[in-house]
């Protein structure tokens, strides 16, 4: 262990106990986990909740809701805006009801004078320094302190000080997060988010009293690929986002449920749009994937939405593109596809990162209905089949399940860097780590992903030594009741991948008792690619005679990671994408689609979950949805495809896969399948000595795809936080105060 | 002149009025105060002897503590009930109680270590005994910190001590390492087979630290902001352990106590306010001092016997705040009847809080001294929670404003609502703290803040609330009807207009 | 019960009787007779034989027949306007020439008839500002509520009501045309404001 650990500091409750061996906790929670129920009277109704919940909870659990700023479901409790204040019976005080426990028996009430009186106090003294700039604050509309006002706030302030409001410095948080630190109320949200959640410990108060400020303590920006979610925590309108920064009002916007593409996980957003304009997106609540957070990708890559699309067929004249119509450009695949002369496998389809599954699979069709297997995928050594196979999900899904990893207690992370390939699940393996006595391992390049680990090494040797139970960690491992081996997306495409592959499955297999239960799966692939574990369901893959064709016709479906030097000189390439990214500029011919927030598509995520995106604005231009520019496709090039809609099409895609249309639930493979697709993996002959290091895939989180290549706002980010240029955009001390207000 | 019965009656002393058979002896007025040298706990409070470790062997410090120990730790909680003490930090909360807390049944199951912590940031303005403690009789604490530690079972003591007291804390210090030298505390504490170790950790100077979870807060190196309660530090304290936190003086009176007996340290004091305690009086008496006295006594008679009275006489006397900044002031008909102890404080309206007795003359401005105690808690607020955090500062500036008169009649009310919002609504004591001075403030001396008001009101004319003058406003604008302005008019015009007589 | 009037219906007596009705012909315990005020019958008898109201009637409109007409001749005489009157837009300045609108997009909220339409963002100097602020006067209904929910006094509604255009589409203001009405009635808006800031 030769980081040093992180530990959050804001954590109220949280205590290295100085003799680690007693627990082993990293924080220590006081409540037990007894989960036996009580019974309390809130407003004269009786509710039942478990021991150890909130009594702001319990006020919940009986109808009765609480005004708050500080307390916040997946924080920890700092009970500090006092805005909770409840009565209970025999108590000589109001009650903050965030911090305080629900006992058996307690008669609490939420409606009385007394508890009106402390909450209208609490509210005078927090608007008396709030400023009064509702209009110019983003936050207007859906802002906690404007609604409660509404309740407990009076119409004329008293507050009339000639000394005047507090009046706080703003501080520059980076590109994302946008300061207003006057409005700022102290709820520490942020605080506990970054501590806590984000694990970058950049965030804190300084000064004390009416002096007491957020900040980072130095001037430095918040460095994390979570930090947007503390616009989402703060109450006010103190922390609000930049790249949106006054451009719309809540009220205007229409707001659609959709799965984000950024990466695997396939976060729950929402996108909030305004006529055919994507203003921002939110995280939606799905405590099975994504809880309430959202990586910055995730959230800000939108504005490349608006920057380099397709919007109409180009067609390739020397060495410019022309613009053409539809049935032009159709027509000239056609032509393309007849002149090139190629047949059966040397018709090469290429699936990319953003391809949805409708179209994985029409294309799929397509191409096999003209004689093809040739079916790659947009990676590398992605032209031939991958190591762990397609024919069973659980050798390349994420099997045990993203809310299983809370009860992990020992985590081996193979070829992979967990923070940049999902962000929002590398938080729940950080969080596990804080409250239980997790124990991560790590094979490959070191990174920070907020948590300390057991480095074992960088390359297949360590694989070998942790199978063959060498050092600490291995040992800790064995003795872990459930233990979890993550194997990165990249180890696939890695030259040692087979053999890496096969030896941790001959350990799973070793160890099945322990890895492969009715209940329990340890084994795990972490996709990082958002239409992969789609395209590997579909089985979106060459056959073997396929992939030693040399292609003459090239159909690359969102395929923007391809390299130049693939692709034969002669072979005639089509392009269909929504950006004009790399593999447009390959392209003889470019088909404009539509980007992941104007369709309405399925999404399988690294679990395996379908999920269903929805359309929030309509596709810019000409661009057309995906499938049905295949479908078109496949009528000009006379082996028309059998669907005409997207619920014929979702029938056929029940036919390839059930799983791809039983939207919203995990189906678990079973324990014989597993080890079934255990022994296929450790069957698997490879190197049996290192030849290279496991590398990160993703050397920048914020640009890993067309739309994030796209995005300003991204390349802003690369800038402060990958190339660590401090270069202007927001400099403190230099630009005026207006700048940031 | 003959002398009516009645009269007779006025004039004779009640005890030796008229007797029937149905009377019984009325049990005689017992007068509390004038301690004897030998019921002295602290005997080198003035630090005119050795404070190291042979002067405390003189003074009859770890003397026979093994046996104490050797006791057990529910003989310890035992005779400590039955002394009567109460914590000497400001609450009173009855000592004993406090320490069984860490014996709950099963507690030997607890496999986590358990602490005492010694609060010795002592940083209440007017208060000083805690450091005369640490300067004359530091053996005296640390001796408390085993006798204490082995009542609740804890396996080490820390001692936080303010960072301002230097030399307080190199003669703790001192006495630290000579009882380690000698074997009185470390491994097998006094030969009693028990392991005790202290532990000296400076502050840094905030005076919120000294609230028990601030206080545990900063000793494990965070900011000193106070926790939220439950969980109290008994169950998750110090280190997430078992945990107790106590004043100095109380953890230094208990080796005395449990080697004279409880019956002993009881028979001082009222009842429920039983004891000897050090009492620090500051101001304006002619001979400012801390002296060691018994509970219960008049505070009258703590002044005129220690301090050689009031400067100017009793009579010059205004006010006195019984018990450090955070307590209400007693006016000068309150102070010549309230004894000095829990109860009695309490029934004033007022607290003992840690005996820091803060005397003040007719010289004293007594808005502006109160006005000082509001600057004080804004500047010592943490800053965590709202009601305390704004709430102190906007106190601060309409007492500023107080204290000049520029103010609004009415603000007077506004003000006593502040101070109710902020009472009881926020974390910790602070709060109330903040609140408790300027609610006496009003009590009592209401008159002369509103005499300020008006004078100020007659040399500048009318004041908006928030303290802007009219005459600075803009006279061609309409003033918005919250800024008191209009109640000027209304006020005027019913002064002006003379009382109707109706029947 | 005997205090009754007996010209009351009967049936009003029984206990179904409603309490609301009851309370009209009784105050208290006592009853109020309903005409004890007013004309007596006589006097009413009087003015009815001797048409007095008539010719009170007549004795108007004889006085008006004398008098020198309302009329205004309109293009060249115009009649007094409220400071509250409500006829064209505008979008006013601050005296240093900086516009006051702050994009909060309240008057696009308010607006009844949704003629307003706003977009806003960051300029340069990091304030928030307006890049379109649109109003689509045919839309307009003129009910005040934009000048009424602007927080800075920015929307204003001038006393103009000449505005009259040949084509639609010259009704379609922008920020342009609305800042250039606001420079130039801006001493009147100011003035208009003024009167009327005491009852705001």
């Amino acid at each position: 262990m030769l980081r040093a650990v992180r530990r959050p500091t804001g954590h109220r409750i949280s205590h290295r106990l100085s003799k680690p061996a007693l627990t082993g906790l990293r924080s220590f929670t006081s409540s037990s986990a007894r989960h036996a129920d009580i019974t309390l009277t809130v407003d004269g109704k009786e509710v039942t909740v478990p021991q150890g919940t909130a009594l702001i909870q319990a006020c919940e659990a009986a109808g009765s809701t609480v005004p708050r700023f500080c307390y916040h479901d997946r924080l920890a409790i700092a009970g500090n805006c006092r805005m909770c204040l409840v009565e209970v019976e025999r108590a000589p005080k109001p009650v903050a009801s965030c911090a305080m426990p629900a006992m058996p028996g307690a008669k609490v009430f939420t409606n009385t004078p007394m508890v009106h009186e402390a909450r209208e106090g609490v509210m005078e003294f927090l608007l008396a320094n709030h400023p009064l700039d509702c209009p110019i604050c983003d936050q207007g509309g859906e802002c906690d302190l404007q609604d409660q006002s509404m309740r407990y706030g009076s119409d004329r302030t008293r507050f009339h000080e000639i000394t005047g409001k507090r009046a706080v410095e703003n501080k520059d948080f980076g590109p994302l997060v946008k300061t207003s630190m006057n409005r700022c109320i102290q709820c520490t949200r942020c605080v506990r988010f970054a501590n806590e959640v984000a694990g970058v410990e950049e965030l804190g108060t300084t000064g004390r009293g009416n002096d007491m400020q957020i900040g980072t303590y130095v001037e430095k920006a918040m460095d994390s690929e979570l930090s947007g979610n503390v616009i989402d925590l703060c109450p006010v309108g103190a922390l609000t986002s930049k790249p949106y920064a006054f451009h719309a009002r809540p009220w205007e916007l229409k707001n659609t449920e959709s799965i984000d593409v950024m990466d695997a996980l396939g976060s729950n957003i929402r996108i909030d749009s305004r006529g055919v304009e994507v203003m921002r997106i939110q995280p939606r609540t799905n405590d099975d994937v994504n809880e309430e957070w959202i990586s910055d990708k995730t959230r800000y890559g939108y504005d490349g939405l608006k920057f380099q699309r397709l919007t109409v067929p180009l067609v390739r004249q020397g060495a410019r593109f022309e613009a053409v119509s539809w049935e032009h450009a159709l027509a000239a695949i056609y032509d393309g596809l007849a002149t090139s002369g190629a047949k059966g496998d040397e018709i090469k389809a290429v699936a990319g990162h953003l391809a949805d599954t409708e179209s994985l699979v029409a294309l799929k069709d397509l191409i096999n209905r003209l004689g093809s297997d040739n079916l790659a995928l947009d990676q590398e050594g992605g032209d031939t089949a991958p190591v762990h196979g397609v024919d069973i999900r659980s050798n390349y899904l994420f099997n045990t399940t993203v809310p299983g990893l809370d009860r992990a207690d020992a985590i081996l992370l193979v070829g992979t860097n967990p923070r940049h390939e999902a962000a929002v699940l590398n938080s729940r393996i950080r969080r596990s780590w804080l409250h239980t006595s997790l124990e991560v391992g790590w094979i490959g390049e070191r990174a920070d992903p907020a948590y300390s680990y057991d480095y074992l090494g960088e390359d297949l040797n360590a694989v070998n030594d942790f199978v063959a139970g060498k050092g600490a960690f291995a040992e800790k491992f064995k003795a872990a009741k459930r233990p979890m081996i993550i194997i990165g997306s990249a180890v696939a495409e890695h030259p040692d991948g087979a053999a890496a592959y096969a030896a941790l499955a001959k350990y799973v297999e070793a160890n099945k008792n322990k890895f492969v239960t009715p209940e329990w799966n340890g084994f795990n692939t972490l996709q990082r690619i958002a239409s992969r574990p789609a395209a590997y369901d579909i089985g979106f893959i060459p056959s073997k005679k396929a992939s030693a064709t040399k292609p003459k016709f090239l159909y690359l479906l969102n395929a923007d990671e391809i390299k130049p030097s693939s692709i034969p000189k002669d072979a005639f390439v089509v392009y269909q994408g929504h950006h004009g990214d790399h593999g447009a500029s390959l392209a003889d011919v470019v088909l404009p689609a539509a980007a992941y927030t104007e369709k309405s598509t399925t999404w399988i995520n690294l679990e395996g979950r379908a999920q269903l995106g929805r359309a929030a604005v309509p596709p810019p231009g000409a661009s057309r949805e995906d499938w049905k520019i295949i479908r078109a496709l496949s009528e000009v090039l006379g082996v028309p495809l059998p669907y005409d809609d997207v619920m014929t099409l979702r029938d056929r895609l029940w036919e390839v896969c059930p799983s791809l249309v039983k939207y919203d639930v995990t189906e678990p493979v079973s324990s014989d399948v597993v080890l079934a697709g255990l022994k296929h993996l450790s069957s698997a002959k490879g190197p049996v000595k290192a030849t290279t290091p496991l590398k990160k895939p993703i050397t920048n989180f914020y640009q890993t795809d067309p739309i994030s290549r796209a995005s300003v706002t991204m390349a802003q980010c690369t800038r402060a936080f990958v190339q660590g240029e401090n270069h202007g955009f927001s400099e403190y001390g230099k630009a005026s105060q207006a700048n940031f207000g | 002149m003959w002398r009516g019965p009645s009269r007779a009656r006025a004039l004779a002393r009640p005890s030796i009025t008229r007797r029937t058979l149905a009377t019984v002896t009325e049990t005689p007025v017992r007068r509390y105060g004038g301690l004897k040298d030998q019921d002295r706990i602290f005997t080198n409070a003035f630090c005119r002897h050795d404070h190291g470790l042979k002067g405390a062997l003189t003074r009859g410090d770890w003397h026979r503590t093994k046996d104490i120990l050797l006791k057990g730790d529910s003989w310890i909680i035992q005779t400590i009930k039955d002394s009567g003490l109460r914590g000497r930090g400001g609450a009173g909360f009855p000592s004993g109680l406090k320490w069984s807390f860490m014996n709950k049944p099963g507690w030997e199951k607890d496999k986590r270590p358990r602490y005492l912590v010694v609060n010795a940031d002592e940083g209440e303005p007017g208060t000083c005994k805690d450091r005369e403690i640490l300067r004359g009789d530091p053996h005296k604490l640390v001796e408390g910190c085993l006798v204490a530690g082995r009542a609740m079972n804890a396996s080490a003591a820390y001692i936080y001590i303010r960072g301002e007291f230097y030399q307080e804390a190199m003669h703790l210090q001192q006495a630290v390492d000579e009882a380690y030298k000698a074997g009185f505390i470390g491994k097998n504490a006094c030969g009693s087979g028990y392991d005790f170790d202290v532990y000296i950790h400076r502050g840094a100077g905030a005076y919120i630290c000294g609230e028990e979870t601030a206080l545990i807060e900063s000793l494990e190196g965070k900011q000193g902001k106070p926790r939220l309660k439950p969980p109290f530090p008994a169950d998750v304290g110090l280190f997430g352990c078992p945990t107790t936190v106590a004043n100095v003086e109380t953890v230094a009176v208990a080796p005395t106590i449990c080697r004279r007996g409880g019956a002993w340290f009881a028979s001082f004091g009222r009842a429920r306010n039983q004891g000897t305690k050090l009492f620090c009086i500051s101001g304006h008496v002619n001979n400012p001092c801390v002296i060691e006295e018994e509970m219960s006594i008049p505070l009258k008679e703590l002044i005129e016997r220690h301090c050689g009275g009031v400067r100017g006489g009793w009579d010059n006397l205004l006010g006195i705040i019984p018990g450090g900044s955070s307590v209400p002031v007693l006016p000068i008909k309150t102070c010549g009847e309230v004894l000095m102890d829990y109860d009695s404080l309490k029934d004033a309206q007022s607290g003992l809080g840690t005996g820091a007795v803060i005397v003040m003359d007719k010289s004293t401005d007594i808005v502006k001294a109160i006005a000082r105690f509001s600057h004080f808690y804004k500047h010592e607020s943490c800053g965590q929670c709202t009601p305390c955090r704004e709430g102190t500062t906007w106190m601060m500036n309409m007492m500023d404003r107080m204290v000049e008169g520029r103010a609004h009649q009415r603000e007077i009310d506004m003000l006593l609502e502040l101070t109710k919002q902020v009472e009881g609504k926020t974390i910790c004591a602070l709060g109330d703290a903040a609140a408790w001075p300027i609610q006496g403030l009003m009590r009592h001396f209401r008159p002369e803040v509103e005499a300020r008001i008006a004078a100020f009101r007659a040399a500048n004319g009318p004041v908006l609330f928030g303290g802007r003058l009219k005459s600075e406003t803009e006279p061609g604008l309409a003033l918005p009807d919250n800024l008191g302005a209009h109640l000027d008019e209304d006020i005027a015009r019913v002064a002006a207009t003379p009382p109707t007589t109706s029947a | 019960m005997a205090l009754v009037p007996k010209h009351l219906p009967q049936e009003i007596h029984s206990d179904k009787m409603s309490r609301a009705r009851r309370v009209g012909a009784y105050a208290g315990d006592s009853y109020v007779n309903p005409y004890s005020g007013g004309e007596t019958a006589i006097g009413k008898a009087v003015h009815m034989f001797f048409f007095t109201e008539i010719l009170r009637g007549m004795w108007i409109v004889m006085e008006n027949f004398f008098r020198e007409p309302y009329t205004i001749r309109y293009p060249f005489e115009k009649g007094p306007l409220s400071p509250r009157f409500r006829g064209e837009h505008a979008l006013r300045r601050y005296p240093t020439g900086e516009e006051r609108c702050i994009a909060c997009k309240l008057c696009e909220a308010i607006c009844p008839a949704q003629a307003i339409t706003i977009e806003s963002e960051a300029r340069e100097d990091g304030s928030r500002r307006t890049t379109k602020y649109d109003i689509d006067m045919t839309k307009c209904i003129y009910c005040g509520f934009c000048q009424e929910a602007c927080p800075v006094d920015a929307i204003v509604e001038t006393q103009n009501q000449e505005y009259a255009t040949e084509t639609r589409e010259e009704l379609l203001y922008n920020k342009e045309k609305l800042l250039a009405n606001g420079d130039r009635a801006e001493t009147e808006i100011a003035a208009n404001l003024y009167a009327d800031h005491v009852y705001r």
